[in-house]
This record gives C-alpha cells, structure tokens and sequence, in this order.
C-alpha cells in the first residue's frame, strides 16, 4: 500500500508539473486543462465543444509537447474521406508493389477538428480506431502506438452543413468539455504574451514530463470503495428514470464515470475515490450522454442544468 | 323578497340559458361583487404568505379551499340587488361575520368538493335552511338541474386554471431571459419566486372568476325557483290585479250608486240556494272523474316482455351487502352527501348511486394516498421552520441530537481503544455533523458530499471550526474510502480539538 502510495504521489506531482507546463501556454482555461488530463489518464478520448479561438490546438500542442508525443491534427470537411485519416494502401511505380502509407491517425495526441463537418463514413473511421485502438488496412491490423488520444472539438454554432454525431458514438468519449471564453485578465494576459511571439514559432520545447502509459496503469489500480461505486451507478441510473430526459446514460457511462473519477483522485494526489471526485466528473461524463426530453428543451434548458438538478438528488454514500 | 321588484324578467329558462343570466349579472355587478369577495381573500393571503414565505403554494391552497366563504358576500349582495334594494359594500362586510359563520365547518369539509356547491349556497346563505329541511329543500330544487349545476362548477374550475396559466405564461413571456431562468431551478421545477408568481397568478384567477361562477349558480337557483313557485305567473297576476284595481278605481264613484240600486231592486228575484242540488254535481262530478280514469288514456294495459334473472331479488341482495346500504344511509342521514335522493328506503340503490359511492371512496383513497406519499414534507411544514430544515440523516448517519452521547470525545477513545476505529471516527464525524446543524445551522442536504460539507463550513466564517472540520473530514474519509487506519495521536488530536471546537465555542 505505502510503495503504490509512494508512486501515486510520485505521478501526481508529475501531473502537477505538466498541468503547470499547459496552464503556462493556455491561460484560463485551467478546468479544461484538468478535465483533459483526468480524460488522459483513464485512457478516454475528449470532446471539445467551443467557438473558434479558445486555444483548442493550443491545449493538444501544449500536451503534446509536455509529454513528449507526437501530435497530429485533420481539419474535417465535407469531402474528408476515411482513407485520408487512416492512410491508405497505394501501387509505388518504381518499386513495382503496394505500398502502405499511414494517415494521420497514426499519432499519440490526434486533434480531430471540426468532427462533425466530415461525413458519417469518415467520422465512423476515427471512431472505429478510437475504440479498438488498431486500423486495419488492406486486410492487416495495425495497433496504435500508445498513449493514444482523440481531442476531436465541435462548434457549437454553425451547424449549416454538419453531420451531427450518433448518440453511439458520441458514447465513445470519455467526456465531454465545455471550453468557454477566459476571463478578463486572462484575456489581457494572452493577448500581450501572443502578440509579442514570432509567427511559426514553437509553442514549447517539447519535454517528457511524465509517462503517461505507466500512469495509466496506475491509475486505473486506484481503490474504489463498493458505496463509491454504487454512488456512481445510481447518478447514471438518475438519468435514466427522470422524465427530463428522452435518453439517459447507459452501462458505458458508468463505467467512464469511475474511470474519470479514479483519474481525479489521482490528479489530487489520492490512493483512493471519494464521492466528490464521482461528483465532480459526473457532468462532463454525462453531458454527451443524454437527450433531453422535448419539452425541457422548449423550456431553453440545456443538459448541464437537468444534469445538475439530478445529481442533487441523489443522496451521497452512505458511509 | 318583493317579487315586483325583481330585476330580472321572470320566465322559464332552460339551465344553460340561466348560466348565461348569471354571467350577465356577474359582469353588470363584477367590481363590487370581486370586491366583496377579494378583499376579505386578501386580508388572509397576506399573513399566509409570510407564514408560507418559503412555501407560497399552500398558502394559495389556502384560500383556494376556503372558496365557500369568498362566495358568500357577493351572493348576498346579490341577493338584494336582484330585488333593487339598495346595497353598499359596507353593509355587506357588516354582514361578513353571520354570513362567514352560517354552516362554515360543512362547507369547509365534507361540502367543500360538492359539485352543486354554487347552485346549493343560497339555500344556506339566502334561506338559512339546515339538516333535514335543507335536505328536502334540496331535493326539490335540484331536480333537470343537476347536470347545469355540475357544468358550471367544472366550467369554474377550468376557466380557473385556464387563467392562473395563462397569466402566468404571459409574464413568461414578457420577463427578459435571465429573469425568467431565475424563476425555475435546475431541474425544470417551480423555485421560490416562480412559486410566488405563480401564487399571486392564481389568487387573482381566483377572485377575478368567482363572481361569474357564484352568479352563475345564484341564476340557476332563481330559474328553479321561479319555475317551481310560479313567479312568472304571480308577476302576471299581480300585473293584471293592479291593472284592474286602477280601472276600478277610476269607476268606482259611478258605479257604487248604480249597483246599490241594482242590488235592491233585484234581491227580490234571486232564489236561495238549493243545497241538495248542489251536492248532486259533486257526486257526478266524482262519477265522471272516475269515468275519465278508466278510460283509455289513464288507464292502458301494456303487455312487454324482456329477459331477466329468475331471482332478481335475492341476486340484488346477494349483490349488495346490507353493512354497504346501512353505511350509506348513515352518510346520508348525516352527512347530505346525495343531495336529493335521501329516500332509498324503499328503492334499490340504482347505478347512479353506485358510482357515486366508488367516487367517493376513489377520493378517499387517492387523498389517503396523496398525505402518506408527502407525509415528510407535511410532517415538516406543519413542524417548526428551523426543526423542519434539518436532516435527520446524513450519509447513512444519524445525526439528531438525541443520537449523539453527551461526552462525545469520551465516548469515541472508548470504541478506538475497542479496536473499533471506523466506528470511532464515525461517531465523531457525525457528532460534528450534528452539533454544525444544530448550534450553527448549515444548511446541510442528503445530496452532499463530505468536502461539499467541508466547504460550507468554511463558508460559514469560523476559521478553527473550518480548519477542524477539514482534519475530521480528511481523516473520515481516508478511513472510510481509503481504508487507512489513522494514527491514535491523530484521533487523539481530533478529540481534543473537537472539545475546543465544539463543546468549548460559543455559538
């Protein structure tokens, strides 16, 4: 217990330094920094929802770079096709044979821009890698480098021309972040540090402050006590027996729920989860999860608000 | 009750037609009548809501089921304004204290839910009838009525909530946005100030609709009236004498001298009666009447066949248990619950009844139902606000104060040196729980979490308690979740800080 305490603590303050290491180039936007780290360590995938110009390549370049991955970013289009994000097996003239070329899902941080302005068939491809971490290719799986993670964002607005994605497929990401606009001093600070930096400048020196595979492991060893668990199950059972809800989480989103939440506890240094952290990654596991029922989105409510008001019912553990 | 000064043509109207007399009468006479009813409304709902103020929506309830007493003045007012005599406000309200009292209790309970309510108070408020006279006074004013009767009670209760809503989404609609989100929490239900606008909507679609309904009832009980006592027909005849008694009035000084003279010179001609004439016609006056009744038209025999239970009165028997007839009758004995049909002696209880009889229970039991579903929150509103706000218990412990020793630091040494640690830090984690309700009134609720707890300690201002209060929280939590026994010295120090902080402090 005392060693695997030892170690926790040993990641955590790796954690703390890498989080320290983004917060330095994304400015206020620290919740979304933590929720994309708790995301890393449970080994999900993030959605980002925000407008253009919150700093989204930012956060994964800045990731990337404090981890010492490699990154990789698509802009999705209409007329994106799953072998541009795969790769795609071609006939090489010279060498008279079929060659592999690799897509650019052959990455460690992947930012998948735009994903809901690409075709179902072309989302479907990322999707298929993102679960079973392999592309298969001309007849031949190929496993994906690990640590492996899709930040793929989405823009609220605009939705002319988009292919919204299937509930089953958003169920894919561990969570779901909501980027806003940074505060003011905020603001004022990444306007000056921003305006004074080169054109085509690096972001960061790229260094490997931790090891996310090892942390991973680690991680998902984290004790869960059995009312911790049970407190997790019955948020995501809320959201199945409230009217408000056309749809509500399914087994996968309890079981994201205690990934994301064990992720937290480590993020704040613990060898074990308590109800706050259940409670803290509730909404982001859940806010992709669900479907409001139609006459609480006439009402002008959004999925956080019943959420919230759901979580509020459910009694914490009985210790 | 001067019927020659009765303000409103009378004449044979259908129920509906009544209605719409009544509707009439109540929009000629809407502002005194509102007023009469609205102001005594306004002086209870005032004191109400700050008795309810977390709670507007009883207090709304309130008056909502005290609709029986707000009916009352506009109907006596009414009542002398149909027969033009002058009436003020004043005299109303002067006359609030006999009305409100005249069979309040039965209004209030077993005739509040009547579906002839409005129909029935005249014979309370206007003729003052009560028990067995009431009774028969009801059977024979209900009669083709009933069903109007029923009508508009339901119109009333409809057009209510039709105009609470409306009103309200009206102020919906006008309310800017952020305002308008203020009025419903996170889980789509009403907060307080929606529950405040809310009520406020419907006190006035209460008294804005009463006069119309009172009114309503008030015509139908004058149609019935008029068509059982004739009043068309006494108008008429009153009409006719008056107009005969100023014809004669005009001739009489000339025709006295004449018929005196007349009556002299003719008395001498007239013969006396002849009595055994007399009772002749009435023996073939009875002679024929019993001629007529033979006869064809009062007298036919029908043959009719149709299928039947060969033992229908003891299948009738069999099907209603004599305890069921006697209960009944005891209700109607007592409690006038089927307005008219109070004679059942004789006749078998029909399917009409029957469904009256399942309604009634269906009620029984949906109301039986409804106070054990919200018995907590009954329980706690009736209770004292700050009692009533108080969670008795909080993640799986109990935390009333009865639950908690009186040395608490005692006793939770006792079980650590019982080698029972998680019971040990249990019980001072709830002893803290408790004594943070009770002395420093957190609003605590079963949904939150220990560091949500934590937080609201904090926030309360008292850095040593918050400070404490973390430790505990820390250590309980690390046991409880983490599984890690603490040291004793750290027990050891919680128990002495917890005597600092919370047996020493002043609240």
């Amino acid at each position: 217990m005392n060693d695997s305490n030892s170690e926790i603590e040993t990641i955590a303050a790796a954690l703390t330094a890498l989080q320290q290491h983004i917060n330095q180039l994304v400015i206020g936007q620290d919740a979304v920094v933590r929720q994309v780290m708790v995301a890393m360590l449970a080994g999900g995938h993030v959605l980002i929802e925000g407008v253009p110009g919150l700093g989204k390549t930012l956060l994964v370049q800045s990731m990337a770079s404090g981890i010492g991955a490699a990154f990789k970013r698509i802009q999705f289009t209409p007329d994106l096709m799953p072998g541009d994000v795969t790769g795609h097996v071609m006939f090489d003239m010279a060498q008279s044979k079929f060659v592999l070329k690799q897509g650019p899902i052959f990455t460690n941080l992947l930012l998948a821009d735009e994903i809901n302005r690409a075709p179902a068939k072309t989302q479907a491809a990322l999707l298929e890698v993102m679960q079973e971490y392999q592309v298969t290719l001309d007849g031949k799986s190929m496993p994906i480098e690990q640590p492996f993670m899709v930040l793929a964002t989405q823009n609220p607005i605009e939705h002319e021309g988009t292919y919204p994605l299937p509930e089953a497929e958003l169920d894919r990401f561990i969570i779901k972040v909501n980027i806003g606009y940074p505060e003011v001093a905020d603001e004022l600070h990444l306007a000056t540090q921003n305006a004074a930096r080169a054109i085509g400048s690096p972001v960061s020196t790229r260094r490997n402050l931790i090891d996310i595979p090892q942390a991973q492991r680690v991680c998902a060893n984290i004790d869960v006590d059995q009312r911790v668990a049970e407190y997790a199950v019955s948020l995501v059972r809320q959201t199945r027996e409230t009217t408000l809800l056309r749809h509500g989480g399914g087994p996968r989103a309890s079981i994201a729920l205690l990934k994301c939440a064990k992720a937290n506890a480590m993020l704040a240094g613990k060898h074990f989860v308590t109800p706050d952290d259940v409670k803290s990654m509730a909404i982001p596991v859940l806010r992709h999860r669900v479907i409001l029922a139609p006459e609480v989105e006439i009402d002008g409510m959004n999925a956080d608000q019943v959420l919230s008001g759901l979580i509020d019912k459910v009694e914490a553990p009985r210790s | 009750m001067n019927l020659d000064k009765l303000q409103i043509r009378a004449t044979l109207r259908s129920g509906w037609q009544a209605l719409d007399l009544g509707y009439l009468m109540a929009s000629r006479w809407w502002l005194p009548l509102m007023l009469s009813a609205a102001l005594p409304g306004l002086l209870l709902f005032i004191p109400l809501l700050v008795v309810f103020f977390t709670q507007p929506l009883w207090a709304v309830f309130i008056v909502w089921w005290l609709k029986p007493l707000w009916e009352r003045l506009p109907l006596y007012f009414a009542s002398r304004k149909i027969f033009a005599e002058p009436i003020s406000l004043r005299q109303v309200f002067a006359e609030a204290p006999a009305l409100y009292l005249r069979q309040l209790l039965p209004w209030l309970l077993w005739r509040r839910l009547s579906v002839y309510r409005a129909f029935d108070m005249p014979v309370t408020i206007l003729e003052g009838l009560s028990g067995q006279q009431r009774r028969q006074r009801l059977q024979s004013l209900h009669g083709k009525y009933v069903d109007t009767a029923v009508s508009n009670q339901l119109i009333g209760f409809l057009f209510e909530i039709i105009l609470c809503s409306g009103l309200f989404m009206v102020l919906l609609f006008f309310l800017p946005e952020p305002l308008e989100s203020a009025l419903y929490n996170s889980a789509g239900e009403l907060a307080l100030t929606g529950q405040w606008l809310y009520s406020l909507c419907a006190f006035i679609a209460i008294f804005a609709l009463l006069p119309f309904h009172a009114m309503a009832g008030f015509a139908l009980y004058l149609n019935r009236r008029i068509e059982l006592e004739a009043w068309d027909i006494e108008i008429t005849f009153r009409n006719l004498a008056r107009r005969k008694q100023k014809l004669a009035s005009n001739t009489t000084s000339l025709l006295l001298p004449l018929l005196a003279l007349s009556l002299m010179v003719t008395s001498s001609f007239i013969p006396s009666p002849a009595y055994a004439v007399v009772e002749h016609d009435q023996a073939s006056a009875q002679q024929l009447i019993e001629q007529v009744l033979d006869g064809e038209d009062f007298g036919r025999e029908k043959t009719l066949s149709k299928w039947r239970f060969k033992n229908p009165v003891e299948e009738e028997n069999d099907k209603i248990p004599q305890w069921l007839i006697d209960f009944i009758e005891w209700l109607e004995s007592h409690f006038d619950f089927f307005g008219e049909s109070t004679d059942t002696s004789d006749t078998p209880i029909n399917l009409a009844d029957w469904i009256k009889i399942l309604l009634i229970v269906a009620f029984i039991a949906l109301l039986g139902y409804l106070l054990y579903r919200y018995r907590v929150p009954l329980t706690r509103a009736a209770a004292d606000k700050t009692d009533a706000d108080l969670p008795q218990v909080m993640f799986g412990l109990d935390v009333t104060p009865e639950s908690i020793p009186r040395d608490v630091p005692a006793a939770v040494m006792r079980l650590w040196q019982n080698q029972q640690p998680r019971e040990a830090l249990g019980l001072l984690y709830r002893a803290a729980l408790s004594r943070l309700l009770e002395r420093h009134k957190l609003a605590f609720r079963a949904s939150h979490t220990e560091a949500e707890c934590a937080t609201l300690v904090k926030a309360h201002g008292n850095l040593g308690l918050s400070d404490f209060f973390n430790g505990l929280t820390d250590t309980w939590q690390r046991l409880a979740y983490g599984h890690e026994v603490p040291e004793a010295d750290v027990v050891d120090d919680l128990c002495r800080r917890w005597r600092r902080e919370m047996d020493d402090a002043e609240v």
